[in-house]
């Protein structure tokens, strides 16, 4: 006769592993206190290209997915963009489009600029991301060097990360340990058009097909998030 | 005696499993038996890698991080190209020598032919044969086909590994053998990310002796690599990212190889190159790399690389303004390193601070002190001095203006600040991306101004 305690362990370590394979998305936001407090009308924003650096990891290793992650970036800037105008907030033409950026060699070093200005801050954001409630992160007063910046109240930074495993990694994930399913984060970033200060970090992550349909995997999460933030046409906090 | 079938099952699983990874051990093994030669054999995995890389070096053009300065880039290749004359051609291969808009000191060779060098390693080396001695290196990797051979060792060893993640996760708990496999498979992870983040050992050392060869074969003074070694240790501020280049017991490691290969060298009529002829091809993509170090929280590596362009030509009034920027940045940091700094100790506290604090924080706890204060005023005196050198130069330089109004906006002389940013938003006349910020300096100060105004009246 088997050994139950076997059975049970072997069911639920199983059950355990196949149970990450469903697909959902769990999302945070930290908020600064002008943001919380309501105090700040967001109406405009200008976006900042995405970046989306998607890797597929098999049986033999982590291969990169340079196609792949461009697309998916180009995915994640619409899906966001969408959300917000969903909102209520007006999209201002960034005029940071790719094609753009590759006819203004001045414009295109101002966006590696403020990229490297928003990376020297990141790593203190990622490490304490509840800190932004404490106004710490600053990307500085040049994002006023992108003209969008002008008639925009915020400039949003996209970044994604995300793991595709293969077939085979997965089913070798559920049965034996280690990860079963792909995973995708989804980071942004609220940045103060004027000041430059960072007044909300968001992160979402979807265990689904995230690559192949951004806006099924982030849409729902990213409506409930920008609620809660109150931003564009949501009633505003009511104050005592 | 009876059976139990479970018992059975499980012993069936634990020798199935033992007979993988007994057929794993060699695939771990195999790592370096490969050696590189002419006939390569291209196989659907290194086509598979050749694509991937293609894709990567567009996308690297694609967001702009190839740093384009025809003078520069001519440079770059003249010296690549005189290193790869008389190469055999090699399937896939089509050499370009580029640079990349990168503060960290770094170079890569990919597959295709594509060597790139970072503008953060242009701004240590010192001369033509010292950037010798880097392509060289980098031009062994392609010739050497050492990116394939590293893409398959690492492909058998990561099957290698998930077959002993499944020896180990399947065996029953407890038993020493199965916690000394599980073990050893963290570890062998370990390593495999080591191989990935850098080459092995031995093709690093192979193209440290194959590009020594090269230096030589075109003439150029093979002391150069030792001197390079130095160069490339120099710590100035902490690295987020260690890249091979970078790690510090290897460096000393292939400094000493070098120089025991120069002994009984005859390097009579070899070229060496001044630094002033090297800095007349290389000053533009320095001077962006400094912008990108004050862009990045390093403004020690940013006041040190402005040093030398000014020191180069004192009287160019644009290196004038970048060193001002520089110490400006600088604020109440020491442009140099103390000795515990240097130190192992202090190099981990470094890497705390940086993770911990932002830029700003760690001015202001600098300035907590009266040495902070001290230090600051030092570096903000000098960064006028050089403003103000710069605008006696040439009066319409719009930068110094900039430059000058902020520094007063940070010494807290806003009628000084706002009289800087009017002559530079009457210099840029609409032409700068700066202006926006410069106007909503301008009001900010004008606004502080104010208050001062009517108490005046």
């Amino acid at each position: 006769m088997p050994n139950p305690r076997f059975l049970f362990t072997a069911v639920m370590f199983t059950m355990l592993n196949a149970s990450i394979a469903f697909a959902a998305t769990a999302g945070r936001t930290f908020m600064s206190p002008k943001l919380e407090a309501g105090e700040m009308g967001i109406h405009s924003a200008c976006m900042m290209p995405a970046e989306g650096k998607l890797s597929r990891l098999g049986m033999k290793g982590r291969e990169g997915m340079s196609k792949e992650s461009e697309a998916w970036s180009s995915a994640l800037d619409a899906v966001v963009a969408g959300h917000l105008k969903a909102t209520g907030i007006e999209i201002i033409p960034s005029g940071l489009a790719q094609e753009d950026l590759e006819r203004n060699e001045e414009l295109q070093r101002t966006v590696l600029k403020l990229q490297a200005k928003y990376d020297s801050v990141s790593s203190q954001i990622e490490r304490h991301p509840k800190d932004t409630r404490k106004d710490r992160f600053t990307v500085g007063d040049e994002v006023a060097l992108l003209p969008c910046t002008e008639k925009a109240d915020i400039l949003v930074y996209v970044h994604g990360q995300g793991q595709v495993l293969t077939g085979g990694k997965a089913a070798f994930g559920i049965l034996i340990g280690g990860p079963s399913s792909s995973m995708g984060f989804l980071k942004l970033s609220l940045v103060d058009a004027k000041s430059g200060d960072i007044l909300a970090y968001m992160r979402l992550v979807n265990n689904g097909k995230f690559a192949d349909d951004s806006e099924k995997a982030y849409g729902k999460e990213l409506d409930k998030l920008f609620k809660k933030m109150r931003i564009g046409n949501a009633p505003k906090k009511k104050k005592d | 005696m009876a059976t139990n079938p479970v018992r059975l099952c499980r012993h069936a699983i634990a020798l199935s499993l033992m007979a993988l990874f007994a057929f794993s051990l060699p695939l771990l093994r195999a790592q370096d038996r490969e050696v590189s030669d002419t006939s390569f054999k291209f196989s659907t995995v290194d086509n598979n890698l050749l694509d991937e890389v293609n894709e990567f070096d567009r996308q690297l053009d694609k967001k702009g991080l190839v740093f384009h300065d025809p003078s520069v880039e001519q440079y770059v290749a003249k010296i690549g190209n005189k290193l790869i004359a008389n190469q055999p051609r090699l399937e896939h291969v089509e050499f370009r020598f580029r640079i990349l808009r990168d503060p960290m000191v770094n170079a890569f060779a990919l597959p295709n032919g594509s060597i790139y060098v970072t503008t953060g390693i242009l701004g240590v080396l010192e001369n033509e044969s010292q950037l010798a001695s880097v392509l060289g290196h980098e031009a062994t990797h392609v010739t050497n086909r050492h990116t394939y051979l590293e893409n398959r060792s690492i492909r058998k060893k990561v099957l290698a590994i998930n077959i002993l993640q499944g020896v180990a996760g399947a065996m029953p708990g407890g038993t020493v053998f199965g916690a000394a496999v599980a073990l050893g498979a963290g570890m062998s992870a370990v390593i495999v990310n080591g191989s990935i983040y850098g080459y092995s050992r031995e093709k690093e050392s192979e193209a440290d002796q194959r590009g020594f060869e090269l230096l030589r074969r075109a003439s150029y003074d093979p002391r150069a690599m030792p001197r390079t070694f130095e160069l490339l240790d120099e710590r100035l501020e902490f690295e987020p990212i260690e890249t091979f280049y970078r790690t510090h017991p290897k460096l000393e490691e292939r400094r000493q190889i070098a120089t025991a290969r120069l002994a009984g060298l005859n390097v009579m009529d070899t070229r060496t190159g001044t630094e002033s002829d090297f800095l007349e091809h290389v000053a533009p993509a320095i001077r962006a790399n400094v912008e990108l170090d004050l862009s990045s929280r390093r403004a020690r590596t940013a006041v040190s690389r402005a040093s030398r362009l000014t020191k180069w030509k004192p009287d160019e009034p644009k290196y004038q303004v970048l060193l001002g920027d520089a110490y400006r940045s600088l604020g109440a940091k020491d442009a140099e390193p103390t000795d515990d700094e240097r130190g192992r100790h202090g190099q981990a506290e470094h890497r705390k601070l940086y993770f911990k604090m932002t830029e700003q924080e760690e001015q202001a706890q600098l300035l907590a002190k009266p040495s902070g204060i001290a230090t600051r005023n030092t570096n903000l005196d000098k960064a006028e001095k050089l403003y103000l050198g710069a605008i006696e130069a040439d009066p319409r330089l719009a930068d110094a203006h900039r430059g000058l109004g902020f520094l007063y906006e940070q010494q807290s002389k806003p009628m000084d600040a706002a009289r800087e940013y009017r002559t530079y938003l009457t210099l840029t006349s609409g032409t700068s991306l700066d202006r926006l910020r410069i106007e909503r300096r301008l009001a900010g100060v004008e606004k502080a101004l104010l208050p001062r105004a009517s108490t005046e009246q």
